[in-house]
């Protein structure tokens, strides 16, 4: 059975009730949804509050996926979506820049990210920071650039799709990305030392 | 110092799913244009940088709590499956209109749902559409039968020859002959009638002149 006939079977179930098989889809894909609201949003409560919300919003349309598209590529259509919904109601989350950040930590999230750090491995803390900051980074674009950027480095979206996604041409979509990338390299030779 | 392929060659780098023709086409342009290398080499930093982030573990949480708040809906398959309870809300659809006396009627504006006792026509009203309907019936039967005679008339027109059609003439010849003979005869009768009055009215005179001279004497 292939991946796409497995999902499949897993959404007929989970419709049918059986608790499994909604948590087997869950287990699949919260790593990635949750990831993705942390670059999003710089903060893991937000990433929290908008992974809760993407599984409810993929829960109570589960009826309407069409089994002719990818299940990821549906989920992290309704993703995208609740993204930019919560960017609406929270202005201070997802569209914090690091020039609003001035003050605290440039980091967000670093402090208490490595307050267990007696007990754990050096290599795990090492990461963390560097997860850190790349958010930091990510949290200096404009809301809409860090989709882009999100979408095509992180979920391997094409230019096409990204495009469809936001209703914005191809060519336009390349020429933020490209914005945004000189962007992070100018903010790298900055003052954020990263 | 610029390049307005830049964006372009840029975003292809980053594109996994590029034609290899149009990667050494862009690779060709790159080894060509300075502006183009340099951005290039700063987007594959940036890259790096990015690529450096590593999926963070998902802090526990409660993954069927969705699940308690809502529920998901069915799809119309399902809804379709649910057909055996057709004949059971059937039914009972018809136990509500035999309990609250459902009457359903039809009338020139369209369907009439009455519950209850039956619609408040009066007898005037209903008195009112026979007479209307009868109207209506009779012209329909006027115009049937009038239509049912200019077909006979046809159909014996049809059938009458040119020797029928000059038997006809004479018959109608007859009947005028016979008319001014009638016609005749009662012009006579008159006359008879007038000498017969006239005859009176002298007898009258008479009578007169001699009652007149039997006073005188």
């Amino acid at each position: 059975m292939s991946l796409k006939e497995e999902e499949q079977q897993l959404v007929a179930d989970a419709l049918k009730g059986v608790p499994y098989a909604w948590e087997s889809l869950v287990r699949r894909y919260e790593g990635r949804v949750y990831n993705f609201g942390l670059r999003l949003t710089g903060n893991e409560t937000d990433a929290m509050d908008l992974m809760q919300e993407v599984f409810m919003g993929v829960y109570k349309n589960l009826h309407r996926f069409r089994s002719e598209s990818m299940f990821s590529t549906w989920l992290f259509r309704i993703a995208h979506n609740k993204a930019v919904d919560l960017a609406r109601k929270s202005k201070s989350g997802l569209t914090r820049s690091l020039s609003d950040m001035e003050g605290e930590d440039a980091v967000p999230d670093n402090e208490a990210m490595i307050a267990p750090a007696q007990e754990q491995p050096v290599e795990r803390l090492m990461q963390k920071q560097a997860n850190a900051q790349v958010r930091a980074l990510l949290s200096a674009l404009s809301f809409e650039s860090r989709v882009i950027v999100e979408l095509k480095v992180f979920q391997s979206y094409t230019f096409d799709d990204i495009a469809e996604l936001q209703g914005l041409s191809p060519n336009t979509v390349k020429t933020r990305f490209y914005s945004a990338i000189r962007k992070l390299k100018k903010l790298l030779e900055s003052d954020y030392e990263l | 110092m610029s390049c307005e392929r830049t964006s372009e060659i840029v975003a292809s780098f980053f594109d996994d799913a590029l034609a290899p023709v149009q990667r050494q086409a862009n690779e060709a342009h790159v080894s060509s244009c300075a502006h183009c290398r340099v951005q290039l080499a700063d987007a594959r930093l940036v890259q790096a940088r990015l690529a450096s982030y590593k999926e963070e573990a998902v802090p526990n949480w409660s993954r069927s709590a969705v699940l308690a708040k809502e529920k998901p809906k069915t799809n119309w398959r399902d809804w379709l499956g649910a057909w055996q309870w057709a004949p059971l809300a059937c039914s009972f659809l018809l136990a509500l209109g035999v309990v609250f006396n459902v009457e359903i009627s039809s009338s020139d504006s369209g369907f009439v749902v009455a519950f209850g006792q039956s619609s408040g026509v009066s007898q005037q009203e209903l008195d009112q559409r026979i007479q209307k309907l009868s109207a209506s019936l009779e012209r329909q039967q006027g115009d049937v039968q009038l239509q049912m005679l200019e077909t006979v008339v046809e159909n014996v027109m049809r059938q009458y020859d040119e020797n029928s059609s000059r038997n006809l003439e004479q018959v109608i010849e007859y009947f005028d002959l016979q008319r001014q003979q009638d016609l005749q005869l009662l012009q006579s009768s008159y006359q008879q009638l007038a000498d017969s009055d006239y005859e009176t009215i002298r007898s009258v005179q008479q009578l007169a002149s001699y009652v007149q001279y039997q006073g005188l004497e």
